[in-house]
């Protein structure tokens, strides 16, 4: 089976290729954006490859991370150890990891060290040896990052909402894909789908900071990427999953303490539509990540002390802490399709009441619409917040970068004034088209499956609090969360094990 | 257009233009234009302008943190008065309402040795930010409702951190291993039973004791004007708070006694999935420019660690016994003698006798590096590589804001940033032979290991303790 697989990847990269190469312009150039600041002394590159997890074919779940993971591993006249000790001696970083749509080559080094670190990232980049050895030892490290996804508690959630919401599809899987997968990977495969997605079509290089203003360094950037294929790939169309009705997937991972709780649904617009400066203020005023600014903070948290975090999202937004960026969203983790999701966490004999609790603010919001005054501020907010995202060199790049995937102009500098001119019935109206409360993925993560299923299915939820909150303000708004009609069956909810989402 | 981008720059340009083949940085010392000021009643303002950052960033540190918890049974106490501050006062019920309008990055965050809050803006919103700020040091709306309020997020963020997160778990045991009667024995976050048991009257006292002008300091960097800010500080944070010490808080905390030999433990994970863990801290002493002990420490944490370094090497890719990036670790910059942490993660599925392997290469690496003076490459890979991050965490003024407030915090030395790359460079191969073999060494070290839960196990590690 896996054979068959693989040869019929095999014949499709063949037929891509010769189709391309039929349609390709002979005179298209590899695009180079630029974000320059003469005398910085630090340059850096993001290169946008599109070869995302998306990308991966069909039992091969995970190349697309494999293949990057490889790329610093043997290239040009360097094996691993060469290009660690060169990167390290100059203070310099170069890294690779894959989204769903596209891999992100990013590289920092001081500006001295420039001429020899761009050797070494073009050898990277346009050069992999891809050894045999390497190909080895790289499985067992895919399978170690399995295994981190699996035990990082927020990861998981994300990732099983994930798997959950684009079940059948190709976003199905995490960019690491699955155990069998990736012990079937070949050097082959690696060299095919390098060879497949790694074009000049499909690749765009950032460049920013101080690496000159003599324009040389980007000639050569020119020259160098130019030598890629020039064949355009088709790019499939992200999926669009359809979702009728409430469903619910329980993870069981024995010994946690608290579960994590992630609701949600796709959505249907994104940044380049007229109605996404209005839905991005209702998120905000819903849940703005780590602020308490949201409705979900103050209920969840403020007034009750559930949660150490409850928020929502209108677009893809990994747990931050591990790039120390704690509230801004990592940098080029653009998705041209989001979902709206709401995230907390809780102790696990909390997790069917807060649950309730999140899923009552957001029906309420959405339904009664937002306090005119309260939006105003938080309009305010999140238009003057905006700057942060655009505050570096390197963020504006990546945002750049985005604008590819969103097809978008120039996202960032018109974001503010588009914010300017949201009016709350722009939010209310918007919230009520695109946010569906009865088309729901709920994913929650617990310690006994079906002990937690049997509780979802009872009419009603308890809560135990900590410490000496007093419930009685509290008494009305816990009433109408406990009793909560979660509109679920018997059919509506799914178990699996934590093996079973990477299998 | 200036000032620290282009003192910056100069440094930049000067190292740039002396790099030599091998990347050795020879630069002169990093001179950013860092200022220090203090108000009437001792708080000092320490400033760095920058006009063409798009931000300003300011940030007020308590000195005190979970190492000043010298009461028995009080530990959290730093940590909750972090969540406190955003309980609102009479002026502005709700801090994050009252800024909410300034779009403003803030938050705030707990160590051993300090606590601090921050908010970066746009530099139009610098004196609505210091207002905000003022008013809810001098008058927090410190009741009950809110104290009891806050403990369930704080046991919430237990939870996340250590009592479901097998590195946070370990990490405090190791700490409690490692230290006998100082305060670093316990973690920021607090004791589990401790922040159960918490009172009142405990944060109460905590807070009238180091939440007043002699424990405060302020740093602001980034766009704005400093003697306008200065100015205003003082109408604002100046004068007597009029709050008294609780003289239980009067002792510092006890000295740690030198460590006689080496310490051990194991701990046994609640589930079978979780990879093997090996912590090891060796004390070190206080961070300190006043010699190269520390900076060269600080070094031999890149000799060690670095992805081309031979532990690292041989530790993920010959013998394959860690995760790739499953082992780090570095000297942890404290008031107080710290530790020097190795962490390493293993590889899923290994056993008891892998850790041991793990623990001889570690050992054996130390011992190269005592036993033999490193070559003069390796030690400029070393200090280029401390000396690029360094530079590489000066985009933000949040980031420029906090690199400078964290070293005042331990030296009390607002130029401590500016004097950090010379102290790098300054690093003979002899100091860190000096270093490895007077710190790094069997008797200074504990460790503790965990594995994942399996029935056998279970009785293996009750029988340890």
């Amino acid at each position: 089976m896996k054979r068959l697989i693989h040869r019929g990847y095999s014949l499709l990269a063949g037929l891509v290729l010769a189709l391309s190469l039929a349609h390709s312009p002979a005179s298209a150039q590899v695009e180079i954006l630029e974000e320059p600041v003469a005398g910085r002394g630090v340059a850096f590159f993001r290169i946008m490859v599109r070869a995302g997890s998306m990308h991966d074919p069909k039992g091969k779940e995970g190349l697309a991370n494999f293949t990057a993971m490889l790329l610093k591993r043997g290239a040009g006249k360097w094996d691993r150890k060469a290009i660690d000790e060169r990167l390290d001696q100059r203070g310099a970083s170069l890294d690779a990891y894959v989204q769903k749509e596209f891999t992100m080559i990013v590289g920092r080094c001081l500006t001295a060290n420039l001429p020899e670190f761009y050797d070494l990232l073009r050898a990277v980049v346009l050069e992999p040896s891809f050894p045999t050895a390497q190909v080895q030892s790289g499985k067992q490290d895919q399978l170690e990052a399995i295994n981190a996804v699996k035990n990082d508690n927020e990861d998981l959630g994300l990732e099983a909402f994930t798997h959950f919401v684009y079940a059948g599809t190709s976003w199905e899987h995490s960019a690491v894909g699955r155990v069998s997968s990736v012990n079937s990977f070949t050097r082959q495969d690696v060299v095919e789908f390098y060879n497949t997605r790694y074009t000049r079509d499909n690749v765009t290089v950032g460049i920013g900071g101080d690496y000159g203003t003599d324009g040389k360094l980007v000639e050569k950037i020119r020259a160098d990427f130019g030598k890629l294929p020039q064949r355009s790939v088709p790019t499939a169309v992200p999926p669009r999953p359809e979702l009728k009705g409430r469903r619910v997937l329980i993870v069981e991972k024995r010994g946690l303490d608290q579960g994590q709780i992630n609701i949600g649904h796709p959505l249907s617009i994104h940044r380049k539509d007229a109605t996404y400066a209005p839905l991005y203020v209702a998120a905000q005023y819903l849940g703005s990540h780590r602020t308490f600014t949201g409705q979900l903070m103050k209920s969840v948290r403020s007034d009750r002390g559930l949660t150490y975090g409850a928020y929502s999202y209108i677009e893809y937004f990994p747990y931050p802490y591990r790039t120390g960026a704690e509230i801004l969203p990592m940098m080029n983790i653009a998705r041209s399709q989001q979902d709206f999701r709401v995230w907390t966490f809780t102790l696990a004999k909390n997790i069917d009441f807060t649950l309730r609790l999140a899923l009552l603010k957001f029906i309420e919001l959405r339904r009664d619409g937002v306090d005119k005054r309260r939006f105003a501020s938080v309009k305010t907010y999140s238009k003057n917040k905006f700057v942060f995202f655009r505050e570096t060199p390197e963020r504006r790049l990546a945002m750049r970068l985005d604008d590819k995937i969103y097809g978008t102009g120039d996202f960032g500098s018109g974001f503010e004034a588009r914010l300017a001119k949201v009016t709350a019935a722009d939010t209310n109206a918007v919230m009520r088209a695109v946010l569906d409360p009865d088309d729901l993925a709920i994913v929650v993560t617990v310690p006994d499956a079906a002990a937690f299923k049997a509780e979802l299915l009872k009419p009603g939820a308890s809560v135990e609090y900590q410490g000496n909150i007093d419930p009685a303000p509290l008494t009305t708004e816990d009433g109408q969360a406990k009793g909560l009609d979660l509109k679920l069956s018997e059919e509506s909810i799914v178990i699996k094990g934590v093996d079973a989402l990477f299998e | 257009m200036l000032k620290m981008k282009a003192l910056l720059m100069q440094f930049l340009t000067v190292g740039v233009a002396t790099i030599t083949l091998t990347g050795a940085v020879e630069a002169s010392e990093l001179s950013l234009p860092i200022e220090q000021q203090a108000l009437g009643n001792g708080i000092q303002v320490i400033t760095l302008v920058d006009h063409t950052m798009p931000t300003v960033s300011f940030q007020v540190f308590v000195n005190a943190g979970s190492r000043d918890e010298v009461l028995p049974g009080k530990t959290g106490l730093a940590h909750i008065f972090e969540h406190l501050m955003f309980r609102g006062t009479k002026r502005y019920p709700s801090y994050d309402d009252a800024l909410i309008t300034t779009g403003a990055e803030n938050n705030a965050d707990t160590s051993d040795d300090r606590t601090r809050y921050f908010e970066s803006a746009k530099a139009e919103f610098l004196d609505k930010i210091m207002e905000v700020e003022a008013d809810r040091f001098r008058g927090l709306n410190f009741d009950r409702t809110a104290f009891n309020n806050e403990l369930g997020p704080v046991r919430q963020e237990r939870e996340k951190g250590t009592d479901n997160n097998p590195h946070g778990f370990l990490m405090e045991k190791l700490h409690d291993l490692a230290y006998t009667v100082h305060t670093y024995k316990h973690d920021t976050i607090g004791t589990k039973d401790d922040i159960i048991k918490m009172q009142y009257e405990d944060a109460y006292n905590f807070y009238n004791t180091f939440y007043q002008p002699r424990h405060i300091f302020i740093v602001i960097a980034g766009d704005f004007d400093r003697a306008k800010a200065l100015a205003r500080l003082e109408t604002l944070f100046g004068g007597d708070w009029g709050r008294k010490a609780y003289e239980g808080y009067a002792t510092p905390p006890a000295a740690e006694p030198p460590q006689e030999a080496s310490r051990r433990g194991l701990e046994i994970w609640k589930d079978a999935v979780t990879p093997p863990l090996l912590f090891q801290g060796y004390h070190i002493p206080a961070f300190s420019l006043r010699d190269s002990n520390f900076c060269a420490l600080e070094l031999t944490e890149n000799l060690l660690f670095l992805d081309s370094s031979p532990l690292n090497v041989e530790l993920s890719q010959k013998l394959r016994l860690v995760q790739p990036g499953g082992i780090g670790g570095g000297a942890r910059r404290g008031k107080d003698p710290a530790l020097f942490y190795f962490m390493a993660t293993l590889r899923q599925g290994a056993q008891p006798k892998d850790l041991s392997a793990v623990e001889r290469s570690i050992e054996a690496a130390l011992k190269r590096l005592a036993s033999k003076p490193v070559g003069a490459k390796e030690l400029e890979k070393a200090r280029n590589n401390y000396i690029a991050n360094t530079l590489y965490g000066l985009d933000r003024a949040g980031d420029v804001a906090s690199s400078i407030g964290e070293l005042y915090v331990l030296t009390q030395d607002a130029q401590t940033l500016n004097k950090l790359i010379d102290c790098y460079r300054g690093v003979t191969p002899k100091d860190i032979q000096r270093v490895v073999s007077t710190y790094l060494v069997p008797k200074n070290r504990s460790t503790m290991t965990l594995l994942p839960k399996t029935e056998k196990r279970d009785g293996a590690a009750k029988e340890a303790k």
